[in-house]
């Protein structure tokens, strides 16, 4: 896996480049959303069913390599 | 500053099999002088970079933050692709680093920054693991929060404000590092998202003291700012470290370590990675973070972050080292501030 700054840092000028960067970088930000909307979504829900019951929701399967 | 209705430090989260104590891994009680593993907050990704011992508890927070934080992460990462970027070739040559730094911290200012400093970077500011940026220098940038939305922490407003003073701070960032490859000298910005540690950085350009709730202190802002940077091989004249009279007031003042709820200030400082100083409990600390989307009570309640009030109470607690010692402290603490016993 690259990382952030490999995939989206500009080491030369262009507009073509600044152009490429961008529209991939609007992917990556779609991606993040997506994540927090749908898979967010669902640990909220269960979350809040687990404060509701009195129980614990347990994190240990979240993981960051999934965002 | 009253509180609004704080949460108990009571969980409906938890592991099932408990991760390595935070403490341990931030090297609480190690002799030896090392650099510091990233427990929490990190980016945790790409080659070469170790995987968070909580980044379950990261993740979690992340995904239970409100819709407000959540629109300000994105924000700021539509300036993070622009941290780094290209460097004119033609590079103006800095004859007198003492007047060009005046100038771009002044600059920094322009931008919307409320406190920048200068300093050499050295191995403890970065993560054991992650790699040295190969730059000089670092400017250090402060920008204060918004009082008025930040006394509604622990709550979402609060949280919101914070993540807004975030995306600023990387904003004028961007801009400074950009001003200043425009004149030919490479310079990265690192704001939110960046794996760099920022509190050594900005001890060592003089824009406060780390006080005893594990935040940096200002004369300016007390604890109500956030920080950023600028990495850059440009010449410029340094700052020093300062003293405003943290300490003094820290080692007697227990705002902070009454008002925490999970009771994670410890109240004397503590032998962190060979050095001394004050620390908080990590595994207390951070389950209340990650429950209140942010916390933020020990830097809103702390005396210096009262507005207007920290180049007095700086200026009184220096003058009481002079007096004798109960007068001196007595007059340093001021109104809501005990004496231990």
């Amino acid at each position: 896996m690259s990382s952030f700054s490999e995939s989206f840092y500009l080491d030369a000028p262009g507009r073509l480049r600044r152009l490429v960067r961008d529209i991939r970088f609007i992917g990556y930000l779609a991606h993040v959303i997506w994540y927090y909307v749908v898979f967010g979504g669902r640990v909220r829900r269960e979350y809040r069913r687990c404060q509701e019951r009195g129980e614990i929701y347990r994190i240990d399967s979240l993981s960051e390599e999934d965002i | 500053m009253k509180l609004r209705d704080v949460p108990p430090a009571s969980y409906s989260f938890g592991y099932e099999h408990e991760p390595l104590s935070g403490n341990v891994i931030n090297g609480l009680g190690k002799e030896e002088r090392c650099r510091a593993t990233p427990v929490f907050h990190s980016t945790g990704r790409g080659p070469g970079r170790p995987k968070l011992a909580w980044a379950a508890l990261d993740t979690f927070f992340n995904l239970i933050s409100g819709h407000g934080p959540f629109l300000q992460v994105i924000r700021t990462l539509w300036q993070r692709r622009n941290y780094a970027g290209p460097v004119a070739p033609k590079q103006v040559p800095v004859d007198d680093p003492v007047e060009v730094a005046k100038q771009i911290k002044a600059r920094a200012l322009e931008l919307g920054a409320g406190m920048a400093g200068i300093c050499e970077l050295d191995e403890s500011m970065f993560y054991d693991g992650y790699p040295i940026a190969p730059y000089k220098l670092a400017i250090s940038l402060g920008v204060a929060m918004n009082r008025e939305e930040m006394e509604w922490v622990p709550h979402d407003r609060a949280a919101r404000e914070v993540m807004r003073t975030y995306r600023r701070a990387a904003r004028i960032a961007v801009e400074l590092a950009a001003h200043i490859r425009s004149l030919g000298w490479p310079a990265q910005a690192y704001a939110d998202g960046e794996d760099i540690l920022q509190i050594p950085m900005a001890n060592k350009a003089g824009l406060g003291q780390l006080g005893k709730h594990g935040s940096m202190i200002s004369r300016e802002f007390g604890s109500n700012f956030r920080l950023a940077a600028v990495l850059t091989d440009m010449p410029l004249a340094l700052d020093a470290p300062v003293d405003i009279g943290v300490d003094d007031l820290c080692l007697t003042c227990r705002r902070c370590t009454i008002d925490c709820p999970p009771q994670a200030i410890l109240p004397e400082k503590q032998l962190v990675r060979g050095e001394i100083k004050w620390y908080v409990d990590f595994d207390k600390c951070i389950p209340y973070f990650a429950k209140t989307q942010g916390c933020g009570i020990c830097i809103e309640v702390c005396p210096w972050s009262e507005p207007g009030r920290g180049f007095k109470l700086s200026e009184t607690l220096l003058a009481g080292r002079n007096r004798p010692r109960r007068e001196g402290r007595a007059a340093a603490t001021g109104s809501g501030v005990k004496e231990p016993e």
